[in-house]
Order: structure tokens, then sequence, then C-alpha cells
């Protein structure tokens, strides 16, 4: 499953609209910048600072509810720990689409339209 | 019988943005008063001008890292009895008998979810701990 809307399904109901959507457009923002910053620490082949991103998108992505990413996510900081670079090559990539996935099911189910047109 | 939540400040410290938003959402959405620190040295200076009822403190940070924060805040006098909840993404036994030896009181696992999160501020909320006896 790439998205579980229950982590933030309670959330919805206890703030004010307009803060729920701010917050959610604040999140796919800096995971867009997230995925740039993967990207290019992937092809500079920078394990250490990799890991380190890795564990921060283990906690943000499962937190809103990205659940396969924060999985892949923790997969991926252990292979650069171990300095597995072909495992956490391919894991990186598997993190990006994962997360482009999850990003646009969160939009789907608490933007809708809004976000579409935006 | 427990105080209004807006009286009770929770000091949240993390780097990660997107993890203090989503902390500051929950807690104010349950009706206390938050303030959020991106770094344990920020956090430092912070508690000065204020004494949270209760603090969470994310292990892994660059620069001060949780631990030492929590060991560097509990030598502030108004720190002593306030509950420190360590978040971690990955704990380890190392990390617990490290995070209590440094004074703190407890490990909340992230991903963070709202539901568990908000029994543990409650719970913390309404406690004071016993300051650490002089050596």
């Amino acid at each position: 499953m790439d998205f579980d809307d229950s982590a933030l399904a309670g959330l919805k109901d206890a703030l004010p609209g307009a803060e729920f959507r701010d917050l959610l457009t604040d999140y796919l923002e800096s995971t867009a910048a997230r995925m740039a910053k993967v990207q290019i620490l992937r092809a500079t082949q920078n394990w250490n600072d990799l890991a380190f991103e890795a564990h921060t998108l283990v906690s943000t992505g499962g937190s809103y509810g990205l659940v396969r990413a924060s999985t892949l996510a923790r997969s991926l900081q252990h292979a650069c720990k171990a300095g597995d670079a072909e495992q956490a090559s391919m894991l990186a990539l598997e993190l990006i689409a994962a997360t482009a996935r999850g990003c646009e099911a969160l939009r789907s189910r608490f933007l809708g339209d809004r976000a579409a047109a935006a | 019988m427990s105080m209004d939540p807006r009286s009770k400040l929770i000091l949240a410290i993390d780097d990660s943005p997107e993890d203090l938003a989503l902390l500051n959402a929950i807690v104010m959405g349950a009706g206390y008063t938050f303030v959020g620190s991106a770094s344990g040295e920020d956090a430092l200076s912070l508690v000065h001008r204020c004494t949270p009822r209760l603090i969470l403190l994310d292990i892994q940070m660059p620069g001060l890292g949780g631990v030492e924060t929590c060991r560097r805040l509990r030598e502030n006098p108004q720190i002593k009895t306030v509950p420190i909840a360590f978040l971690t993404a990955c704990k380890t036994r190392g990390d617990v008998k490290e995070g209590l030896a440094a004074g703190g009181n407890d490990f909340i696992v992230k991903p963070i979810h709202r539901d568990a999160l908000l029994q543990r501020v409650q719970y913390w909320t309404n406690h004071r701990v016993a300051a650490p006896k002089a050596a």
C-alpha cells in the first residue's frame, strides 16, 4: 500500500480546513525538494548523506501516511549504512517512485480538485 | 483535575520541518500551546525564556544530538522536573540506555501517530518528574 489515509484522517477533523490544507501543501512541497535531493545524492553516490536523508524520510513519510515510502526509506538507510551501493541505488529509485505515488494519493484524498487546479 | 490544555506549553525539538509542522498541528489541534525548535542549540536558549510543561525531543539531529541536548537541558534548574520524551524513528537498546541516563523519561517511536502521541502528551503534561538527586 502506498498511502494510508488513517494517519491524517483524525487530524483533518481536529483542524480548521485551511490549516489542514496548508499543512499538506507544505508537506508536498518539501517532499518534492527532498526527492530532488535524494536523486542528487544517489547520482553522486553520497551514501552518508543519503542515509541521513532516508532516516528523515522514514519518519515524515510514515507520519503523513506514505507507508510504502517509509518502509523503503528504512531499507535505503540500512543499505547506505552497510555501504551496499547497488542496493542503495536501486532502493533510492524505488523510494522516489513510491513517494510520487503516495503524494498523488494524498493529494487526491485530501486536497481534491484544489491541488489539481493549482 | 487536569488544567485547561491551553495553559500547557509543549516544546518540540526536531530538525525536520515536516515533523515539527505535524507535531504543531496535532498538539495545537488538541488545545495545547506549542513551540517548535529546529535544533538542540536553539532549544537550550529558548528554555531560558519559557518553561514548557513537556519537551518532545528528536534523538537524531545534526549538530547537537537529542541525547546531549537532554543532558544540557537537565542542567537548567527550571527544566529539572519537566518531562522529556524522546522522539525516534529507530529505538535501540543503546538509545534507551543513553537517553534515560541523560535524563529522558519516555520514548515515542516515529512515525508520529496522532492518538498515541496525544495519549503520551496528556499523561506527561499531568505529571512532573522527580529532580535528580545531587551527587
